[in-house]
């Protein structure tokens, strides 16, 4: 009966309450799940600042859990902060990186996407981060949700705050996106096809 | 074409299931479609394995969980803006507190013994005496045999080791140990000047605020007594905290308890093993056992709290009765299971005191004042003697600090007096109190009868000097 573990559910209406204990469970269970999302999120993001931002993403957790409603699946409103916090990321180092160093402006950087389309070897699995690296954040975000962490279009719009149909239409330039970056560009006519 | 239009939705996952039954059966005329999603595929395909086969994080460890545990405590407290938010906690204290609880403890620190370096002691050699101190910003870590010893901030102590019997006499501040299983004839205690801690292979924390009125001890691992002449002698287990404050009272350790005993053996997840194996550490007994198992590693305290020991869990599970497993879900935090179970018992066992304590303490914990004054009430009860006085205090203490009602206040501390509180360690305690709502009721007479009563008749220095002054404010009144 106790060797039962508290389901996430529980371990947030308690975390609601102020005691911080629940955060530990919750952390070992997705703390390994939240860094890997966001370095899928923010693909430039090394490993010591994906840690560092997966924990802050527990501790903004703690802080809004009083606001969590069991409306959706807790990993929803999990990945939403990751989400939040990855975006915080990104900007602060576009800032850094464009602003405070415009030296250092990696050319293929995913700022630098629009227009120039380099070769891209789908053999290697380098070169398919690379063009991972270079699709827009909002398409990758989408994608990711979908392909990867398997979210619904319903999760996926809960998590980013936005329509439904918003997500498909950004799935649809995602895959769009991808086929043109390795090449594919009847593949990629034929879904065009459909309009959008 | 119409159907080479719903490529999108199939590939999104949006099609019901004769819809996709549909497109399935299209792309078999259409190679178009069919190149177009095995193009797709094959790109998402690599994308996943890619993502799954990169594992760049290994699962958090409990230790590293307890860590943003701490880190989520203190932005919570964000107003003790330092790291160390417990050390300032305590200093604070140490500001409110009036000394004379402890009147020898004054004539020590006025002769504070002399700093001496902590390189120079020689691990358990015969009849060693050595004083440690740390200021108000450092804390060290102290070896002798087979035995850790961590002195937090603002701290002083004296060892004395002789082979294995060791004393310790913490002047002030805080000290946790992390001691070997002494056999018969070996003994290690903590002496303070109000009570000695005596133990058998354990780990515990002992904090004295500056002036000495407020202490208290925490035991994490094993079993201690602790005895003093004006505390009486009380047996703590592992998961127990003995606050002498207000209040003597046994109760729970909450996270802020273990954190800082965390705090002053920080090195016990990887230093040496514990000298206590883990089937021969002291078990205690099922009436009192109260939560963290003190089987295990040393770093027990952690992994319990994350949860990840749950075989031992369930082993020492099956022997305990129920309160005592609701006690380990009040430890763990499950406040809201501790006290879905605890009303669920009562409503079957109405009568049962241990009950009624422990969801007097789950509401307080959650700062349900109102719901823990009626399980103190139900308790006080249910109970007699020094347990049902303990518990009007509480309920009193709870309604004049935490409610503000000083009516019922008034009503419960005369209570409390009336009622074989008068004669207690707490009548002194109770009287300032009372003359307190009474002030806050305008009603001075009484409180001055009161407070004059104290400063007559009680020997609690602290709770004279606090007289004195409220009886100033009368005065200027």
């Amino acid at each position: 009966m106790s060797g039962e573990e508290p389901d996430d559910e529980r371990l947030m209406a308690v975390l609601a309450t102020g005691e911080m204990y629940p955060l530990a469970k919750l952390y070992m269970r997705y703390g390994a799940m939240v860094k890997e999302a966001i370095r899928r999120f923010a693909p430039e993001i090394s490993i010591a600042e994906a840690e560092e931002v997966g924990q802050d993403v527990f501790l903004a957790l703690a802080q809004s859990a009083g606001r969590y409603r069991k409306n959706g699946v807790f990993k929803s409103w999990l990945f939403g902060i990751a989400v939040n916090k990855a975006r915080r990321w990104r900007r602060s180092t576009w800032v850094r990186r464009n602003l405070l160093e415009r030296h250092h402006k990696d050319p293929v950087g995913i700022f630098a996407v629009k227009g120039s389309t380099p070769d891209i070897d789908m053999e290697t699995r380098d070169e398919l981060r690379h063009a991972f690296k270079m699709l827009p954040a909002a398409q990758r975000e989408v994608l990711v949700l979908h392909a990867v962490d398997g979210f619904t279009g319903e999760e996926i719009a809960q998590i980013l705050g936005i329509k439904p149909n918003t997500v498909w239409t950004r799935l649809h330039r995602a895959r769009k996106t991808m086929l043109q970056l390795f090449k594919k560009e009847e593949v990629a006519a034929i879904l065009c096809k459909e309009g959008s | 074409m119409r159907s080479c239009e719903m490529i999108s939705s199939y590939l999104d996952g949006r099609l019901e299931t004769a819809g996709a039954h549909e497109f399935e059966e299209h792309m078999r005329d259409c190679a178009e479609c069919a190149s177009a999603v095995e193009a797709w595929r094959d790109i998402e395909n690599r994308l996943v394995e890619a993502s799954k086969s990169e594992k760049s994080f290994p699962d958090p460890s409990a230790h590293e969980a307890l860590r943003l545990v701490q880190r989520a405590e203190l932005r919570k407290k964000s107003y003790f803006s330092q790291p160390h938010f417990w050390a300032v906690r305590v200093t604070v204290a140490a500001l409110i507190i009036i000394a004379g609880a402890l009147g020898v403890f004054t004539g020590r620190l006025m002769n504070p013994p002399a700093p001496v370096d902590p390189a120079s002691a020689s691990a358990g050699s015969v009849d060693d005496t050595l004083t440690y101190r740390t200021d108000s910003n450092s804390r060290t870590t102290v070896r002798l045999a087979s035995d850790t010893i961590g002195l937090g901030p603002s701290s002083s102590i004296l060892v004395t080791a002789s082979g294995p019997t060791v004393r310790l006499v913490l002047q002030e501040g805080s000290v946790a140990c992390e001691v070997s299983r002494r056999t018969a004839g070996e003994s290690f205690s903590v002496e303070t000047p109000d009570f000695t801690v005596e133990v058998i292979g354990t780990r515990f924390l002992v904090d004295l605020d500056g002036a000495g009125e407020q202490a208290k001890v925490i035991v994490s691992e094993g079993k201690v007594n602790v005895r003093g002449a004006k505390i009486g002698k009380h047996s703590l287990v592992a998961g127990q905290v003995l606050d002498i404050d207000s209040v003597l009272e046994v109760r729970l350790a909450d996270n802020e308890d273990l954190i800082a005993l965390n705090d002053l053996l920080p090195e016990a997840s990887s230093s040496q093993p514990l000298a206590v194996p883990a089937d021969e550490s002291p078990r205690p007994d099922a009436g009192e056992f109260t939560g963290i198992g003190s089987a295990g590693s040393r770093n027990d305290v952690a992994m319990e709290v994350a949860g990840a020991t749950p075989d031992s869990h369930e082993t020492i599970d099956s022997e305990l009765s129920s309160i005592s497993k609701w006690r380990e879900w009040v430890i763990e935090g499950r406040l809201d299971e501790a006290r879905f179970a605890l009303r669920d018992h009562l409503v079957k066992n109405p009568a049962d005191a241990n009950a009624w304590s422990l969801l007097a303490d789950c509401e307080r914990k959650r700062s349900n004042w109102a719901q823990a004054v009626v399980a103190y009430d139900k308790l006080v009860a249910l109970s007699k003697g020094e347990r049902a006085n303990r518990a009007r205090f509480k309920a009193a203490s709870i309604i004049q600090d935490r409610l503000g009602d000083h009516e019922g206040a008034v009503r419960a501390l005369e209570q409390f007096l009336s009622q074989g509180g008068s004669g207690t360690l707490l009548e002194a305690r109770a009287k300032v109190r009372l003359a307190g709502s009474l002030m806050a009721l305008n009603r001075s007479e009484r409180a001055r009868e009161y407070l004059l009563w104290v400063v007559d008749k009680s020997n609690d220095a602290a709770m004279i000097s606090k007289a004195r002054r409220m009886l100033e404010q009368l005065e200027q009144k």
